[in-house]
């Protein structure tokens, strides 16, 4: 039952009292309300926008968060009022809802955002009204198009290459010519002879001088063996390029039936036709059409351009509007050419000889060609002749503005990704620093903490006050947590350059063998760290699951201090994406993040505080304090 | 003949107007602005003191039946359509459309083919409110199709017919043919005091009133609200 009919219920059931003096056996009693509750109006605090509305408004869906009990924790005793801490816009198209029984959405709301609030206020967004359902979904989809396009480009380009085959490597090399120089050298010098092979066949036919005799010869004919030579070379060329590709694609029985090799495959195949029958005269015919087959060369380009490929592909996705104009234009064409050819029977000397012959000039006249090769001279003749130029237009018109329009939707896809691509990188590289500047924080604030233990034991307060000021209730809370998690896990975090210095160090020593006794006792560190080395990403040693799920929650509570007041439940739910790059909330400006840091002070400042370091506190760990020379972090590991 | 005429003048005018509004390019002229006149009409109830006179409602009971009539009828009254609409979303595995015309008619007592809120209002307070008499009376007229005093086996058969058909198909016992008919018998044998083939409302009253069960029933209304 429509939960929006619910205040029609008292009137179904007074409706049944038709039913009551034909019913043969007794009724059942009639449910009694318990707490028969007034119906009372509730004030809801969204974000400071205070919304009322009756309690049995949201309690027409008790399978909801504002119409079950679940709205109980959000109540506010001292304000007597339900505070949500949630966007008070997507709120009224939620509360809209209870009050219409008809969810909509906004246009102008971002797509995830108002997923987010749905889930959270527990409506499936499937019973959005029809009005706005399109919209949704279509939106939807653009988004999860867009998110995967960045997720398959980031695999692409970021994803880590563990020792690929040679086969492996070529195949790369072919399909994405900037991986390496070799494959970018490949990539222009086959551009070079396709373009060479296409300049010849042209040339080939140009008429080139006389020879003696007055009988004007093409190029190709006199230069005979020039040109059989540079055809050859191309050939050769082509040849060891798909041979090459053969052997390197993954799948070679889909290569052999993809466009590409195909038209590869016909580019090349007259020339080793015309050398296996150069000797036989009566297939020479049909030898010279096959030269015909040379010019597919030129769709070799594809590879190398975008804009061509982009063509294919939208001719191909308008192929059902390409057909329709073909139709239609095919039964114009028979209506007319049937039309003119018996208007123009009568004439004499009529050029309309039959109705195929009429097909020419309805095609010439209905793309307004006009060859004047045929022209009507009886006046019927002229009339329909007029008539048909005049439908040949509209004709053609239809349907070329719905493949521009998906050519152009197509073209500025694929430009927006490559921006996008583009775009991306810089943000990666933006968020690396804010990365960086927050997991430094911590150290810092590490070593202050080190220091201030230090001191507590020493005895000085002056000091310990001094370090204190820098760092707020919130940030002390956040690195006592990440402490905490050091100690769980026995071991630390520290800095990019210490990581890579320790990398370079482990290598030097023994690798891959086990553990050198002057780093801290990480397992498996000596592996895990070199064979990462050409990631660029700040990676903690063993860097692992807890490690990202760390470093996520270092940008989460990093930027917990900035965007305030926001509930414990967001941070949580955030933290459950274990990617580093998704751990931070997108409601957060970046900027913001980098001017919450502590700015580091320069190392060599700080040299004398990393010496001496007591024991700490923690009882039962015998701690291990490798110091290297150009760092100031003090690491600690328990053996 | 004149008659044929007529229909192809209309026919040629017709056609002489497609051209010209073809000509001049007119030819689609959206019939939207008729569909507007229905929606544009809006009815204000009387005002809730004359309502409270007039029924045995409470304020704020009045206030809790207009909120949830106007949620679901903006424009103030109910059409046949839209009553049924709403009374099937109550009775989704069978077919109520046949009952609820026959509600409709019963609360449509000025009978102009819409159910204004005083009507709903008036309807309900005698079925919640009133005495077992009225409601009685109620229900008679309810069976009462073609309201000229007496249900006939017909018009019985009608309305047990519709509301067997809010079962739906998925029954048990499973549904026969013969049911609806059979009930019919037994309720006229039951009700039918003179034996004449029609029920009037003093019989209906009479037989009623000696049933326990239907008296029972009927104090069922007193707390829906």
């Amino acid at each position: 039952m429509a939960a929006g009919v619910a205040a029609w219920l008292p009137f179904a059931r007074a409706a049944a009292i038709g039913w009551m003096p034909v019913a043969n056996c007794p009724m059942p009693l009639a449910p009694t309300e318990k707490n028969k509750r007034q119906d009372e109006l509730i004030i809801l605090n969204v974000s400071g926008r205070r919304f009322q509305t009756w309690r049995t408004t949201l309690e027409r869906y008790p399978d909801t968060l504002l119409g079950s009990t679940e709205k109980e924790f959000f109540f506010n005793e001292d304000t007597k009022e339900y505070f949500f801490d949630r966007d008070p816009e997507v709120f009224r198209c939620i509360l809209n809802f209870y009050r219409t029984g008809k969810l909509h959405y906004p246009r102008y709301e971002c797509i995830s955002a108002y997923d987010e609030e749905l889930a959270f206020y527990g409506i499936l967004p499937e019973i959005i009204g029809d009005c706005c359902y399109e919209e949704y979904k279509d939106r939807k989809r653009e988004n999860a198009e867009r998110l995967m396009d960045d997720n398959d480009s980031e695999n692409n380009q970021e994803g880590s290459m563990p020792s690929l085959s040679f086969r492996q490597t070529m195949w790369r090399a072919f399909e994405n010519p900037h991986t390496s120089t070799l494959a970018l050298v490949f990539y222009y010098v086959t551009g070079f002879f396709i373009a060479v092979s296409v300049i010849t066949n042209v040339v080939e036919t140009v008429p080139c001088g006389t020879v003696p005799g007055n009988k004007e010869l093409p190029c190709g004919e006199r230069y005979a063996v020039a040109f059989f030579c540079l055809d050859t070379a191309c050939v050769m060329i082509f040849t060891v390029e798909y041979l090459l590709r053969l052997f390197a694609a993954p799948s070679r029985y889909r290569f052999i039936r993809s466009v590409m090799s195909i038209i590869d495959v016909v580019a090349i195949m007259p020339y080793y036709i015309g050398l296996v029958m150069t000797n036989n005269e009566d297939v020479s015919g049909a030898f010279v059409t096959l030269r015909v087959f040379r010019v597919f060369r030129i769709f070799k380009f594809s590879r190398h351009s975008q804009g061509l490929r982009i063509l294919g592909y939208t001719l191909k996705s308008c192929a059902s509007e390409l057909g329709f104009l073909l139709f239609s234009l095919t039964m114009a064409i028979i209506i007319f050419a049937t039309v003119m050819f018996y208007a123009e029977k009568g004439s004499s000397a009529s050029k309309f000889t039959s109705i195929p012959a009429s097909f020419w000039y309805t095609i010439v006249t209905m793309t307004t060609l006009g060859y004047g090769d045929m022209v009507p001279k009886t006046i019927a003749g002229k009339i329909f002749g007029s008539i048909c130029s005049l439908s040949g237009v509209l004709v053609i018109a239809l349907p070329v503005p719905v493949i521009v329009s998906n050519f152009s939707r197509i073209y500025h896809q694929n430009q927006r990704a490559d921006k996008r691509r583009a775009q991306k990188k810089a943000r990666l590289a933006r968020i690396r620093v804010a990365k960086t500047g927050s997991s430094n924080a911590y150290l810092h604030s590490k070593r202050n903490g080190l220091l201030n233990e230090a001191l507590e034991l020493t005895g000085s307060t002056e000091d310990e006050q001094h370090m204190n000021k820098g760092t707020s209730l919130i940030e002390s809370q956040h690195h006592h947590l990440l402490h905490c998690l050091e100690k769980t896990t026995n071991h630390e975090f520290i800095d990019e350059q210490l990581f890579e210095q320790n990398c370079m160090e482990s290598s030097m020593q023994n690798y891959p063998s086990s553990r050198s006794p002057s780093l801290s006792s990480h397992h498996g560190l000596t592996t895990s760290c070199c064979s990462r080395r050409n990631k660029k990403t700040t990676h903690l040693p063993n860097s692992s699951v807890p490690a990202t799920r760390l470093r996520s929650m270092q940008e989460l509570s990093t930027i917990h201090i900035q965007c305030s007041e926001q509930p414990s439940l967001t941070t949580s739910r955030s933290s459950l994406n274990m990617k580093s790059d998704d751990g931070l909330r997108p409601n957060c400006k970046t900027a913001q993040i980098t001017t919450a840091i502590i700015s580091i002070p320069t190392p060599p400042a700080l040299t004398p505080e990393g010496e001496s370091r007591p024991p700490p506190s923690s009882p039962g760990h015998a701690t291990n304090i490798p110091t290297t020379t150009t760092s100031n972090i003090v690491k600690v590991s328990a053996l | 003949m004149s008659h044929c005429q007529q229909r192809c003048k209309r026919q040629l005018g017709r056609v002489i107007r497609f051209f010209y509004q073809f000509v001049t390019g007119t030819l689609s002229q959206d019939s939207v602005e008729d569909e507007f006149e229905l929606s544009t009409i809006c009815h204000r109830p009387e005002g809730l003191e004359q309502l409270q006179e007039q029924t045995k409602f409470t304020r704020k009971e009045l206030q809790v039946l207009y909120r949830g009539f106007k949620n679901e009828c903006p424009s103030g009254i109910v059409n046949e359509e839209n009553f049924k609409q709403i009374y099937s979303q109550f009775f989704p595995q069978g077919d109520s459309s046949t009952y609820a015309t026959f509600l409709f008619n019963a609360f449509d007592t000025d009978h102009d083919g819409s159910v204004s809120f005083e009507d709903f209002v008036s309807g309900l307070s005698t079925i919640l409110r009133g005495t077992i008499d009225d409601r009685l009376n109620w229900a008679f007229n309810l069976y009462d199709l073609n309201k000229d005093g007496c249900i006939t086996k017909e018009e019985m058969l009608d309305i047990m017919k519709s509301i067997y058909d809010m079962m739906g198909k998925y029954t048990y016992p499973a549904m026969r043919e013969e049911a609806p008919r059979e009930h019919v018998e037994n309720f006229f044998q039951k009700m039918d005091r003179n034996k004449d083939g029609v029920v009037t409302i003093e019989e209906f009253l009479e037989s009623c009133q000696k049933d326990e069960n239907i008296m029972r029933s009927m104090q069922l209304f007193d707390s829906v609200i």
